[in-house]
């Protein structure tokens, strides 16, 4: 504890994002000494540098502090979403390690970036304040918007470069707007003053907050807002695809939990229109993926509807609902991740792994790849014995016990699920069945994707087989942020 | 007569959108139209337009811009830290020495990797 101008600074709760900046400076410092392209070693420190981190979170377990007078919390809660963030990083890192594809031939750039972006979700992970959620949320963002234009030679990886500034500036400017009209009718910028302000809702309180909804529904990519996905998707590098399709959703996620629980507490029926937004996202999602001939926007389309199901878990309001969304939120890390992972396994320098012309008949040229793929996609769509069957009954109970609008999010769930299961099911019969491929069978087989590929089938097997495993590990979810 | 005295802005506001509502709209529904070409031309000062709207310029303009945005920021930190810098104590210097060398990394990558020079 050290106190500095009447601000008391716990560092034991700050010390996972100061190990991460070590690391990101570390990599930038190589990267300038260095003769020669050290990928490895650059991509190594950053996969040490999250290691690391999660080392330093482990005394934090269980705990909460607050801390930089109450701007900035370590609890139980944001515990959770660091990890999946932390574990997004490692992983992403592998993925993109050994491809020149990915980082457009400067790797140090590419993986600073990266750990710097992982730093700005843990800050929104932590955030119990608006500036700090909107710092966090910048600096996710600005590195992201580079990332997703670091496939630089390809037209498509521009494009997404810069349909993601423009519409995420466009999110920003609404966040940032939003939180000076919170600011402005609470008289304070703590969720703790907006929780106060939010008893007798003004006029101004009200735009704030819907204005608010609507930059993080940005970020989050819910329905009405999720246009910029699909494009976004396809032309980011398959790696950083990974890292916006869960880390970004997990931040996001973070910062809407913390701002229902704090602000709002028990009484939800101010958010009906981020229920409607769930809704709307639940159908777009899972219909907008029946059409798709590239597995990345496939998987865009698919993570629009499965930000819908976590939001269900918010419709409760109450600790349940909360270790509901997060169980459901690391199944869906680990299948994305997975499913990413077995992409980045059969690329070999091109973009031929993300048609999915390539895919039928692939169990009998690639059967362990397949049997993978097939296992990240049951999951996805909730098949029994995967972690996503498993997470979507947490999320149904939920629903069920809150009431109206509870009731139509889990009428919207299940014919959702129901529309994805003809998607995914559709890509594994083809995967299974005897034909021969329309496009060009890709056949990389690099070892840091199989890494990735085993660690995310062995999680959605674990969850999905034993699912109080996690009951168990994460027992201090049931309480809520406080 | 005004029962609250912001209600004389509300005045204000109508007569502004009234007169200036009056005064682009009218004129298109009593004048003649005769056009001629050097009517049609983008107005510019009085002078001839010279050249046409889609010229380009190069990215290193933005480079400059944004660079110098970051190290004025910088300035901007110092300043009142230089001031406070007593009552800031041993801390407040760490701090900003801290500052600095973060920011120090970002200037030597910048340099190293060409950001800097005019290409």
């Amino acid at each position: 504890m050290t106190a500095f101008a009447g601000v008391t600074i716990s560092w034991p709760a700050l010390a996972p994002i100061l190990v991460l900046t070590g690391a990101g400076l570390l990599i930038m410092l190589v990267d300038l000494v260095s003769r020669a392209t050290l990928r490895g070693l650059l991509y190594g420190i950053g996969i040490l540098g999250a290691v690391g981190a999660g080392l330093t979170m482990l005394p934090l377990y269980g705990h909460s502090v607050t801390t930089l007078a109450g701007a900035f919390a370590s609890d139980r809660f944001s515990w959770l979403f660091d990890l999946v963030l932390l574990g997004s990083l490692a992983v992403t890192l592998l993925l993109s390690s050994l491809r020149r594809a990915e980082d457009g031939g400067s790797p140090g750039a590419y993986a600073a970036l990266l750990v710097f972006a992982a730093i700005g979700g843990m800050v929104m992970a932590g955030a119990a304040n608006l500036m700090i959620i909107f710092l966090g949320l910048e600096q996710l963002s600005l590195a992201l918007y580079v990332l997703a234009g670091m496939g630089y030679p390809r037209a498509a990886s521009q494009e997404a470069a810069l349909k993601y500034v423009l519409l995420g500036s466009l999110a920003s400017a609404f966040l940032i707007f939003g939180s000076a009209l919170l600011y402005g009718s609470s008289g304070g910028l703590s969720l703790d003053a907006v929780h106060a302000a939010a008893s007798v809702p003004s006029g101004l309180f009200v735009t704030g907050l819907a204005l608010f909804v609507v930059g993080i529904g940005f970020k989050l990519a819910l329905a009405p807002f999720h246009s910029w996905v699909p494009d976004v998707y396809e032309g980011s590098p398959l790696a950083v695809t990974a890292f916006m399709a869960v880390a970004v959703k997990a931040a996001s996620l973070a910062v809407l939990a913390r701002v229902t629980y704090v602000v709002f507490g028990h009484d939800t029926s101010a958010l009906a229109p981020l229920w409607l937004l769930a809704i709307i996202s639940m159908l777009v999602g899972n219909v907008g993926a029946i059409r798709q001939r590239n597995l990345k926007r496939l998987l865009g389309y698919s993570s629009i509807a499965q930000v819908g199901y976590m939001v269900v878990g918010l419709a409760g309001v109450g600790p349940q609902g909360l270790s509901a969304l997060a169980f459901y939120l690391v199944a869906y890390a680990l299948t994305t991740l997975g499913a990413f992972a077995v992409m980045a396994l059969l690329a070999d320098g091109g973009e031929e792994y993300a048609d999915l012309g390539a895919y039928p008949g692939l169990a009998a040229r690639r059967p362990w790849p397949a049997a993978a793929m097939a296992l990240f996609f049951f999951s996805l769509a909730g098949i029994p014995a995967t972690a996503g069957f498993y997470g979507k009954l947490l999320l149904l109970a939920e629903g069920l016990a809150a009431g109206p609008w509870g009731l139509a999010l889990d009428v919207t769930l299940v014919v959702g699920t129901v529309v994805s299961l003809y998607v995914y099911g559709k890509i594994v019969w083809d995967m299974y069945s005897f034909t021969e491929p329309e496009a060009v069978v890709p056949t990389g087989n690099a070892l840091p994707s199989w890494v990735a590929v085993a660690a995310g089938a062995l999680g959605t097997l674990v969850l999905g087989l034993a699912p109080q495993l996690f009951a168990m590990s994460q027992p201090f979810l049931s309480v809520g942020p406080r | 007569m005004p029962t609250s005295p912001w209600s004389i802005i509300a005045v204000y506001f109508v007569v502004a959108l009234a007169v200036a509502g009056a005064i682009a709209v009218v004129p298109g529904i009593f004048t003649r139209k005769r056009p001629t070409k050097q009517k049609l031309e983008p107005y510019e000062c009085g002078v001839p337009p010279t050249s046409g709207l889609e010229g380009r310029f190069p990215v290193r303009f933005y480079l400059v811009a944004m660079l110098f945005v970051i190290f004025d920021v910088e300035t901007a930190a110092f300043y009142p830290w230089a001031v406070q810098l007593k009552a800031l104590g041993m801390f407040g210097f760490l701090e900003m020495v801290t500052f600095i060398v973060v920011l120090g990394v970002g200037y030597a990558y910048v340099w190293k990797k060409g950001g800097l020079s005019w290409r």
